[in-house]
């Protein structure tokens, strides 16, 4: 089985997310902010992170880098999903470490297709 | 008697000659052969006068070597031409001064005291000196007569030669010392006659000298050995007496120092001065000369010894008789043409000194000052000048023959001389005060020579009265009511010199104090201390100024006015011209040649503005005809005038641009920032936004593609749904809500209420959440409260806001919040008090800015846009109140706010 970690403070952004990824056989483990994020990363290793951005303790970015800093987490995909849209917000993602940098609001069914392909794809 | 008929025809032979060349020269204009530094050398020689011709030897009889001092320190004083004669020679021709009063008048401060202290102290002193020329003149042509000097002395006024010569003498001096009004030209007929007369003393001075020593004897050694059988040489060429040696020092001293302030030495070293250059070459020429003249006085004394015995009456004319007694009629008389010359050159150059300077310094000014000669004075000032002059001198050869007459022959030749120097070198401190110290004032120089002066009078002066019975002569022997420290040739205990070094001793002491003292804590007037600057810096101004004499005579004055019109503007030319002419008092519309000081001041004015260089070529176009015409000069003027306009106006136009620019880019500044701000407002708005947008729509698909969802999560997605639209409504109607009162387009709509209204209406809005979360809520509101004239709807709505934080804050079931009202005043204060966390101090002013959301909420995001705040703060202050928070993390928060007690209501 396959483990997603979604990290959002929006509950019902989590709702929708939460449905889309059990529906496809996902185990979904869920944070609210950059602390449990780093708490379940100690006992979980998924195989796809969703990261927002914008969170109440600490940002997607800095999170990124702590992720992409350990050898642990080496074949974890992580992708932005965020509302921010800018340009420099998008290469910033990418900078960080990030594999994707999709955008708030999404179609279900686009957002769902991209993950999967992200996944089959090989570790760059 | 062969000889005195050929004395008097010589004599008469030379006049004529004198005459004719002075005339030459005069009419020739200034001759070429004037203009050598040769020439200007013996020129310098009418140093030595009759005096010198005649009485060195005398001197050398009585006194033995001691009659070199006062050629030594002359020798000694030549050296000092580059420093003191080379200044003073630029000082007059800068500043167009003609006399030595007239140089000390004008460095201190103009001051017509000192020109006049100078002046009466040269007559008083000098004339005595012109009589002695007149003395050595008769005297040698009554030897040439074969009379006593007593015979000479007491002949009836019209058989005395010394009278026709006197008036020959005046007759020269009005002819050829009085030719210009302007003394700075000179007097080249004058300078002719000295430089004839100097040639020819030199000359028989030599001739007899070679005739004595080499005809009569057989060489200076054979001179030495006859006189020294007759006379104990030794005593009179001894150097060892103390007195002595020190006389030779003062006398020398003295004698420097006359060089540089005799009168008649000022006249021809300065004023008659052709080329400044000169001064170098007289520098060794003119020693040389006093070393020729000087060659024979030894072996002439000693041979007139030999001759004649060593005390003789008339050791004086040793020179003449020596030739005579040997028969040398030739040599006689060329002698007496010698001592004649001396005495020619002396009288007349010294009587057209101080003829100047009595017309100049003395009689002028107080005519001017009393007031006359009245409106003519401009026109005819001159002429005035240069009749006061021939009256002056008149009056100086006159006094100088009855002197004469009746005094000079008590004394010897070289007596006189000396005590006229010592009156003259009383100028020597201020002089030299004045050239180089800049604060040596007129009080100073005033005091100075006054008190030389009197000390000349008292020790060198009385004496000699009283010793011709004249005055008591009592007080000499005892001094003054027997203070011995009083005695004239003893004054305060000084023995053991000669009177004249004496006097010089005491006379400079008194001098240099006074002169030093007054000077030093008397202070300047503005006008001596500008002087003091231009006399003492001299050089400095030299290099920046023109010399006022260069402009002279050839520019028109209509043509400076119009240059000056043409680049000053004529309203600005007119009032500077207006200025000039007052100060100066001339009339410019008089006189259509420039006069020099006008072409001085156009240079200053122009160089003011255009620089000197360029002011200078300028008025070289106007003065001089140089290659630029005057209408090419005028037409760069106009336009560079035209130029200068636009350039201002164009200045003025880029500053006014500068100034724009300048707020231009303050505003753009606040622009960007209010740009960055709206941004800022706008990404967080769009986020705001877009996060109910996002699970409105994911839910939304989800629904539409599984409609085999399960019938709770079908609930549970649509609540969401629908929560997240009212979410969304409220923050856009929040965001407008900003929006209309940052821009100033939200108005109040004021009605009257009571408060107790007020809070039943926002207890009823907020009853489901209080009672849901368990939290008690107290009201305390003040009796008697005056109704509320304020937007009701806007106070409810911001009541609500801000009860409803409070609510999101405080603890469940344990949470208590109390509204209080009440009058401070004449506000009403409401304050929300609540039992939350409380805000830290560095978030209580953040909070209220929009989007702000403290960072302590908690994970879960509380019911809010982060606009709520701010939106209230805006209500407040619309209101005319205030909105602050007061809290201690851990002790609650305190909301409060205030709002004016409105007496009317403003119906809209």
């Amino acid at each position: 089985m396959r483990k997603v970690l979604i990290a959002d403070d929006e509950p019902n952004i989590v709702l929708s997310l939460e449905f889309l990824f059990r529906k496809q056989g996902f185990t979904v483990l869920i944070a609210r902010n950059g602390a449990e994020v780093r708490e379940i990363l100690k006992t979980e290793t998924p195989d796809l992170i969703v990261l927002d951005i914008m969170m109440p303790d600490e940002d997607g970015y800095s999170l990124c880098r702590f992720i992409r800093s350990s050898a642990l987490y080496q074949g974890v995909k992580i992708a932005f999903l965020s509302a921010k849209s800018k340009e420099t917000d998008i290469r910033k993602g990418l900078d960080n470490g990030a594999d994707a940098y999709f955008m708030k609001p999404f179609s279900t069914r686009t957002l769902l297709t991209k993950m999967l392909e992200l996944l089959e794809k090989p570790q760059s | 008697m062969v000889e005195a008929g050929w004395g008097i025809a010589l004599a008469l032979g030379y006049w004529v000659l004198l005459f004719v060349l002075a005339l030459r020269v005069e009419r020739k204009g200034k001759a070429q052969w004037l203009r050598s530094p040769y020439v200007y050398a013996l020129s310098l020689a009418v140093y030595c006068s009759a005096w010198t011709f005649y009485g060195s030897i005398g001197r050398a009889s009585s006194f033995g070597l001691s009659y070199l001092p006062v050629y030594l320190g002359p020798t000694i004083g030549a050296m000092l031409f580059p420093l003191l004669l080379r200044r003073m020679i630029l000082l007059c021709k800068h500043y167009q001064i003609g006399s030595l009063a007239d140089l000390l008048s004008s460095r201190y401060g103009k001051s017509v005291a000192v020109g006049s202290v100078v002046t009466l102290i040269s007559l008083i002193g000098i004339v005595p000196y012109i009589s002695l020329q007149l003395k050595a003149v008769s005297e040698s042509f009554g030897l040439l007569m074969l009379e006593s000097p007593f015979e000479t002395a007491t002949k009836p006024v019209f058989e005395d030669t010394a009278f026709y010569v006197a008036l020959v003498l005046l007759a020269f001096t009005w002819l050829f010392g009085t030719r210009r009004g302007n003394m700075l030209e000179g007097n080249p007929g004058l300078v002719s006659a000295v430089v004839v007369d100097s040639a020819i003393k030199l000359l028989a001075f030599l001739i007899v000298g070679i005739a004595v020593t080499f005809w009569l004897y057989e060489g200076p050694g054979d001179i030495l050995q006859q006189a020294s059988a007759r006379l104990d040489l030794r005593q009179l060429f001894d150097f060892s007496s103390t007195i002595r040696r020190d006389d030779w020092i003062w006398i020398s001293f003295l004698s420097m120092g006359a060089l540089f302030v005799l009168p008649r030495q000022f006249q021809v070293a300065v004023i008659e001065n052709t080329q400044v250059a000169h001064v170098d070459k007289a520098l060794w020429l003119f020693p040389l000369y006093l070393l020729l003249i000087n060659l024979f006085v030894t072996p002439l004394t000693l041979a007139g010894i030999d001759h004649f015995g060593g005390n003789n009456f008339s050791s004086d004319y040793f020179i003449l008789e020596l030739p005579m007694s040997a028969g040398y009629s030739g040599v006689v008389l060329l002698v007496f043409l010698g001592g004649f010359a001396a005495a020619t050159g002396m009288v007349i150059v010294e009587t057209t000194a101080l003829g100047n300077m009595a017309a100049n310094n003395l009689v002028l000014p107080l005519l001017l000052k009393a007031g006359w000669p009245g409106s003519e004075r401009d026109h005819n000032l001159s002429r005035w000048a240069l009749n006061i002059r021939r009256l002056a001198i008149g009056f100086i050869i006159i006094a100088a023959y009855l002197y004469y007459r009746n005094i000079s022959h008590w004394s010897s030749l070289v007596s006189i001389g000396l005590i006229s120097f010592v009156s003259v070198i009383q100028f020597l401190p201020t002089l030299i005060g004045g050239l180089f110290w800049k604060q040596a004032s007129r009080k100073g120089a005033l005091a100075g020579m006054l008190a030389g002066f009197a000390i000349w009078t008292y020790t060198l002066i009385l004496p000699s009265l009283a010793s011709r019975g004249i005055i008591d002569a009592q007080w000499i022997e005892t001094g003054p009511w027997n203070l011995t420290w009083l005695k004239p040739d003893a004054l305060f205990g000084l023995e053991g010199y000669s009177t004249i070094t004496h006097s010089v001793i005491w006379s400079l002491f008194w001098n240099c104090l006074c002169f030093v003292g007054f000077s030093l804590f008397s202070g300047q007037s503005i006008e001596e201390r500008n002087q003091a600057k231009l006399f003492v810096d001299v050089q400095d101004y030299l290099q920046q100024q023109i010399n006022p004499n260069e402009w002279q005579g050839n520019a028109y004055t209509a043509d400076v006015r119009n240059l000056l019109h043409n680049f000053m503007g004529v309203a600005q030319a007119e009032q500077a011209l207006k200025g000039f002419a007052k100060k100066h008092a001339l009339d410019l519309e008089a006189n259509p040649i420039a006069d020099p000081r006008l072409l001085a001041f156009a240079e200053r004015l122009l160089a003011g503005t255009l620089g000197s260089a360029s002011a200078r070529i300028l008025l070289q176009s106007v003065a001089r005809e140089e290659e630029f015409g005057l209408t090419e000069i005028m037409g760069i003027l106009k336009e560079s005038q035209q130029v200068i306009a636009l350039n201002k106006e164009l200045l003025k136009k880029s500053t006014e641009l500068r100034k724009t620019r300048d707020e231009l880019s303050i505003i753009n500044q606040r622009l960007q920032k209010q740009d960055e701000v709206r941004n800022d407002f706008l990404s967080t708005v769009t986020h705001e936004i877009r996060t109910p947008i996002t699970s409105i729509r994911a839910l939304s698909e989800i629904l539409f593609d599984n409609p085999d969802l399960e019938e709770a999560d079908r609930q549970q997605y649509l609540q969401v749904i629908v929560r997240d639209t009212e979410r969304l409504s409220r923050l856009i109607t929040q965001v407008l809500d900003l929006e209309r009162y940052d821009s100033g387009r939200q108005k109040l709509t004021l009605s009257r209420t009571y408060w107790s209204d007020i809070i039943e209406d926002c207890r009823a809005s907020l009853k489901g959440l209080q009672e849901g979360k368990h939290v008690t809520l107290e009201v305390m509101i003040s009796a008697n409260l005056p109704p509320l004239i304020a937007d009701t709807d806007k106070i409810i709505q911001l009541l609500i806001n801000l009860l409803g934080n409070a609510l999101k804050f405080v603890p469940e079931n344990s949470g208590v919040i109390k509204l209080k009202v009440f009058l401070q005043q004449d506000f009403f204060e409401i304050r929300v008090e609540d039992n939350g966390p409380g805000i830290e101090p560095e978030y209580q002013q953040l909070i209220f800015e929009k989007f702000y959301q403290t960072v302590n909420q908690g994970l879960k995001k509380p019911i809010g846009s982060g606009l709520g705040l701010a939106i209230c703060q805006r209500i407040v202050q619309l209101h005319g109140g205030k909105l602050f928070v007061e809290s201690e993390p851990g002790q609650g928060a305190c909301f409060c706010f205030t709002l004016p007690v409105l007496e009317t209501v403003i119906v809209q």
